[in-house]
């Protein structure tokens, strides 16, 4: 008996699973399925998951534009690569240090970076620092460093698991060993805690993948190193802006990329964040457990 | 114990350093680039340009779709040649992205970031709120002094770049006006031997429409040119002085009227509702996201209410197209604030911009540089006169929004799809402007801060009723009335009044 309710149990929740599943993935193949419409198809019966005429026009066109879009797609690259290999370098290095409870300061340094997660300048003064102090605008720096580099929350994230899951014995028998602080840190903490680090990781990069702002503040618009996503964004909201706004007949649309173009290019856009994520997806999950609970 | 203090306190002083470090690096060049320019020299004699100070650099900006220009920093050589020698400055062209130029002007201006011009677009939707938030600044001053060849090429455009009786912008010299009609595709208008001379009104469009339905039921025949507007508001005359909410239309005179009551307004959307209920239009039109003009040139359309109508008559690209004017051009403010040159509040030379103005829109040399580019690497000079860009991915720009539209040659793409020479082009173009009027209101710009929480409440229900009648695809008599009732409720009266007000104050203020 209760192994039929169980049954019942699992059949209703597979069933659940499926549909909330079918749902999350039918946007993506409605945006697979649109950049691969030809372009009349589109235009009179809108977008199907069946199209009438299959086309790859759009995306011959993205080859065509390659030289636009495909140095983006460096930049995105190397701006995720770089930005969060030192982001979460950062992050576990100063959540490793303030895990120690015997570093001076400590309680200092856990009140900014608790203040500044919950409190910041807002936008103009944040611009201001960036832009005039610290220069800067239309240097690749401008997609590197505003509000992505260092979470204050991900630095609690790992130092609670440095404070909660790394055996304290392990740490002491190193340093008996006569290791340094930094090699401890190295060898040992950095070793043990791959799931966050993969966790942090897997989130800093999407964010850098995802990220438009800082290319829309911090770059001019004739800057050569647009991101993928700035480039996308930018396409999409003019496109917006002219139907919204009677700018007279005068402006055509006609330089910009037609409906498939852009459903092409956002498809080009998630295919690499869309093949990464399954590879560390183990520890993802791993991760995001991790550090919350305590022994 | 000691030892096993410092190193922590250590990585961290050496996190911070490395993190302000990083930002550090690279601010040298910029800083000392910002002070040299601050030599601040008042111009000596009026109407001189003085040769003996520092070059200053104007900023510019302007908006664009976001495509990058390789080829910009050419240009700016090429210009800076020539402003150099004229008015000793150089100028610093920056495009921002078009969606986004409030939020951008609006943190350059916060954070005071260098910016002397900035182009408003549409300059209707931004004078009002920048200037009461004095990001722009009144020239009424430096045009004086400064930009005799603007009064004499746009000066009758003046008044369009004034708000509360000062000049705070110079409004782009553009092409001739635009009026409102039909545009209907001439393949099948041959196909069936439609002839559309002498056609005037709404009635005379039925024959028209019953004859092509009749041959092609399956085809829609009539779809609003942007898929943002409706058909009835195309297809009827209103002068909004501003916005919606009253206005002045062709036998008002002076008096604001509300257009949702009007005759003509009424008229034209119980048409349109009779069309839509004959079949001759989409029924999902007034949720499709397609534009009328994009239909129509895929065959998918026979005809759109449009408000594009030119004195051409109808392009011959992509395909042949013929046009049905149902009113003569009339210009209002709102035209002529499409695009807009502003000067910059935190500009260190608002007399070093005005300058740079005044230059560009008498020089043919400059307008052309900036519209076309090089000749020879942007654009081929062809036998007729006009400029041939086909061939050039370098340098472009989407708008006629520099230099001086009547002075630059034509782009042979537009006389192309006209079908007409360029001679001819240029002699209708002249002959549409001088039939062209201005409306009563020219001028004149409604400023809604006092009665903004109205507009507000009004712009909401104007969203929810106007499309949907004005395309037909709701019953006419009931839910127009409904509309009229919910717009009074709103407050359109006062707003309707404050308008009326402000606009006699300033009828008084120009008869003097």
């Amino acid at each position: 008996m209760i192994e039929n309710k169980d049954k019942r149990w699992s059949v209703a929740g597979h069933f659940i699973m499926i549909i909330l599943s079918v749902l999350a993935i039918a946007p993506f193949i409605l945006l697979l399925m649109s950049s691969i419409t030809d372009e009349g198809t589109a235009l009179q019966n809108g977008y199907s998951f069946f199209p009438q005429k299959f086309s790859l026009d759009a995306y011959s066109y993205i080859a065509t534009q390659w030289g636009l879009i495909g140095r983006g797609y460096l930049v995105s690259i190397f701006v995720t690569i770089v930005g969060t290999f030192v982001g979460v370098s950062i992050s576990a290095m100063l959540a490793y240090t303030l895990s120690k409870h015997d570093l001076p300061g400590r309680g200092l340094l856990m009140f900014l970076l608790t203040f500044t997660m919950l409190f910041n300048g807002g936008l103009t003064s944040t611009y201001i620092v960036y832009t005039q102090i610290f220069h800067i605008k239309d240097t690749i720096f401008g997609l590197l460093l505003p509000n992505l580099l260092m979470n204050a929350y991900f630095v609690i994230m790992f130092k609670n698991y440095f404070e909660h899951t790394l055996p304290g014995a392990l740490v002491e028998s190193a340093r008996i060993d006569g290791a340094t602080e930094f090699k401890i840190f190295y060898k040992i903490a950095v070793p043990l805690s791959v799931p966050m680090f993969v966790t942090v990781g897997m989130t800093s990069a999407l964010s850098y993948w995802n990220d438009w702002t800082n290319g829309m503040y911090y770059l001019s618009t004739n800057s050569n190193i647009q991101s993928i996503q700035t480039l996308l964004n930018n396409i999409n909201e003019n496109i917006k802006f002219l139907q919204q706004n009677n700018v007279g007949t005068t402006v055509t649309t006609a330089d910009l990329p037609s409906v498939t173009v852009r459903m092409a290019i956002a498809v080009v856009g998630v295919l690499p964040m869309l093949l990464l994520f399954p590879l560390f997806q183990r520890w993802f999950v791993n991760g995001a457990t991790e550090g919350a609970v305590k022994e | 114990m000691k030892e096993k203090k410092i190193l922590p306190v250590l990585m961290a002083t050496i996190l911070t350093v490395a993190v302000v470090g990083c930002g550090n690096g690279n601010n040298t060049n910029s800083s000392t680039a910002n002070n040299s320019n601050q030599s601040k020299t008042e111009a000596s004699e009026t109407g001189k340009i003085n040769f003996n100070e520092e070059p200053y650099t104007i900023k510019m900006n302007y908006a664009v779709l976001g495509q990058e220009q390789p080829d910009l920093s050419k240009i700016e050589a090429k210009l800076n040649e020539v402003t150099l020698k004229e008015i000793n400055a150089k100028v610093d062209l920056e495009g921002v992205s078009l969606y986004n130029t409030a939020n951008v002007y609006a943190l350059k201006a916060s954070s005071g970031e260098k910016m002397d011009l900035m182009m408003l677009m549409p300059g209707s939707s931004y004078l009002s709120s920048f200037a009461g938030r004095k990001m722009i600044r009144p020239i009424d001053k430096e045009i004086a002094e400064w930009g005799p060849a603007l009064k004499e090429t746009a000066g009758d455009l003046l008044p369009a770049g004034q708000f509360k009786g000062e000049q705070y912008a110079v409004p782009q010299i553009t092409s001739g006006k635009l009026t409102f009609g039909f545009t209907l595709n001439k393949n099948i208008l041959d196909k069936y031997n439609i002839d559309i001379t002498g056609v005037s009104s709404l009635d005379d469009m039925d024959a028209i429409f019953e004859k092509v339905h009749k041959s092609e039921p399956s085809l829609t025949l009539l779809a609003p040119e942007v898929s943002s507007s409706d058909m009835a508001s195309f297809l009827v005359y209103f002068d909004g002085l501003g916005n919606t909410y009253g206005g002045l239309t062709d036998d008002s005179g002076t008096k604001v009227v509300n257009l949702f009551e009007t005759e003509q307004w009424v008229n034209t959307a119980k048409k349109v509702r009779e069309w839509y209920q004959k079949g001759y239009i989409s029924k999902d039109v007034s949720t499709s996201q397609d534009d009328g003009g994009t239909l129509l040139d895929n065959g998918k359309v026979f005809a759109t209410a449009s408000g594009s109508i030119h004195f051409n008559g109808g392009a011959t690209v992509p395909i042949p197209k013929r046009t049905i004017a149902l009113h003569p051009p009339v210009l209002t403010t709102a035209d002529s604030q499409l695009f807009l040159w502003a000067v910059s509040s935190s500009s260190e030379r608002p007399d070093k911009a005005i300058q740079f103005l005044n230059l560009l829109n008498s020089s043919k040399e400059l307008s052309t540089l900036l519209k076309y580019g090089i000749e020879g690497e942007h654009y081929e000079l062809n036998k007729d006169g006009t400029v041939d860009t086909s061939k050039n991915e370098n340098y472009r720009n989407d708008w006629l929004m520099f230099g001086n539209y009547n002075l630059m040659p034509l782009d042979s793409s537009f006389v192309q799809s006209s079908g007409i020479s360029a001679d001819k082009y240029r002699a209708r173009e002249k002959e549409w402007n001088d039939k062209t009027e201005k409306s009563p209101g020219y001028g004149f710009m409604f400023d809604p801060t006092p009665v903004k929480t109205e507009v507000a409440a009004l712009d909401a229900i104007v969203q929810q009723y106007r499309k949907v009648i004005g395309n037909g695809s709701v019953d006419t008599d009931e839910l127009l009335k409904k509309f009229n009732d919910s717009l009074y409720a709103a407050g359109l009266q006062k707003v309707m009044d404050e308008k009326q007000r402000q606009f006699d104050e300033w009828l008084a203020t120009k008869g003097k």
